[in-house]
């Protein structure tokens, strides 16, 4: 009576339309002989890119007692888990810095401007007229200390709040869009998953 | 009457849209001074109240006071980091809980290079903030 252990992540990608039990999950077991034969159980064949399948971990138990019925098997990692067929990954370096460049062009001329309209929604000149007014008694010139300390300190406060500085790090956090990028994927996998089980065309036992 | 009552509601309202914003938490982590909390509101409340006071009071002329210009010029230039460091941090707060920035990566299908993307963000904020007061205000 062996006791195998099974951890499938939650998102796993597939760069075989073949997909077998030792590409998806980790196993272990007291008796290590056994794995390689569990590995190579079939679970799906992909048809067509990016094709993107629900399963329920109790199908692949179910995968796996057809052929050895006497293995109990305990569930550690995911209940259910979404299968994607990426493909062959072929690294396109141009097209991505290309895709960089663009990203960055756009976000920083959008950048420019919601602050520009942030400062004409604040009448941030009205306040800075009128501080400069009490505290120096002359008319404020159109590029006073205000303004280049207000102007700097607006970029110091975003990097400083995104803890990056060029590729090191200020802090050990992770920084506030990792943690975002990483809420967002898990999000998404959370809502494919319970669309598919509402729909009914989850892989599951029924 | 009115202006007291009028006051506790803009106070309230600057307060909640600090605290949701989650700016001051996270600069307080950030600066690992958690121990300091009630110091750290102390001081916002100190300053609320003061400058407050100040910009409702044109007459209130501190030029009149004897200290030196460069004394004023120094507060003012501190004052003017100190606005921006903030402001700067709601807009970054802001990007990230409506999360503009995430979904353009993701959508961009993007892994490394985050951080050009990132700096392109605050150059373009500093950038269109002098742009912006060099051409007289708009």
């Amino acid at each position: 009576m062996q006791t195998v252990y099974v951890k499938i992540d939650r998102n796993v990608q597939c760069p075989n339309p073949l997909v077998t039990l030792g590409d998806i999950a980790k196993l272990e077991c007291a008796n290590p002989q056994i794995l390689p034969a569990l590995k190579n159980l079939k679970i799906i064949r992909f048809q067509e890119k990016n094709q993107l399948e629900i399963f329920g971990i109790l199908k692949v138990f179910q995968i796996i007692h057809k052929e050895y019925p006497d293995y109990e098997l305990v569930n550690v990692g995911e209940t259910d888990f979404v299968l994607q067929y990426s493909g062959e990954q072929m690294p396109h370096p141009i097209w991505d810095m290309v895709k960089l460049v663009f990203l960055c062009i756009l976000i920083f001329f959008g950048a420019a401007f919601t602050i520009m309209a942030f400062n004409n929604d604040i009448s941030i000149v009205g306040v800075f007229d009128q501080l400069y007014q009490q505290f120096l008694g002359t008319k404020k010139p159109d590029l006073s200390v205000l303004e280049i300390g207000y102007s700097i300190g607006l970029g110091v406060g975003i990097i400083v709040f995104f803890n990056h500085f060029g590729n090191r790090k200020l802090t050990r956090d992770a920084t506030p869009i990792q943690v975002e990028l990483r809420k967002t994927e898990k999000e998404m996998d959370d809502t494919l998953i319970e669309n598919s089980s509402r729909k009914g065309c989850s892989k599951d036992v029924d | 009457m009115f202006g007291f009552t009028a006051g506790i509601a803009v106070a309230t309202g600057v307060f909640a849209f600090i605290l949701v914003i989650g700016v001051v938490p996270r600069m307080i982590a950030k600066t690992q001074m958690a121990d300091k909390t009630r110091m750290q509101e102390t001081v916002i409340s100190i300053s609320v109240v003061t400058m407050g006071f100040l910009s409702v009071s044109p007459w209130l002329a501190l030029y009149k006071a004897p200290v030196p210009s460069i004394l004023a010029q120094g507060l003012l230039l501190l004052y003017g980091l100190g606005a921006g460091i903030f402001v700067g941090c709601v807009a970054a707060a802001l990007a990230e809980i409506v999360k503009t920035l995430p979904i353009m990566f993701r959508r961009a299908r993007l892994k490394k290079g985050l951080c050009y993307v990132l700096w392109a963000m605050a150059l373009g904020k500093v950038a269109g903030s002098f742009f912006y007061f060099l051409n007289g205000y708009f």
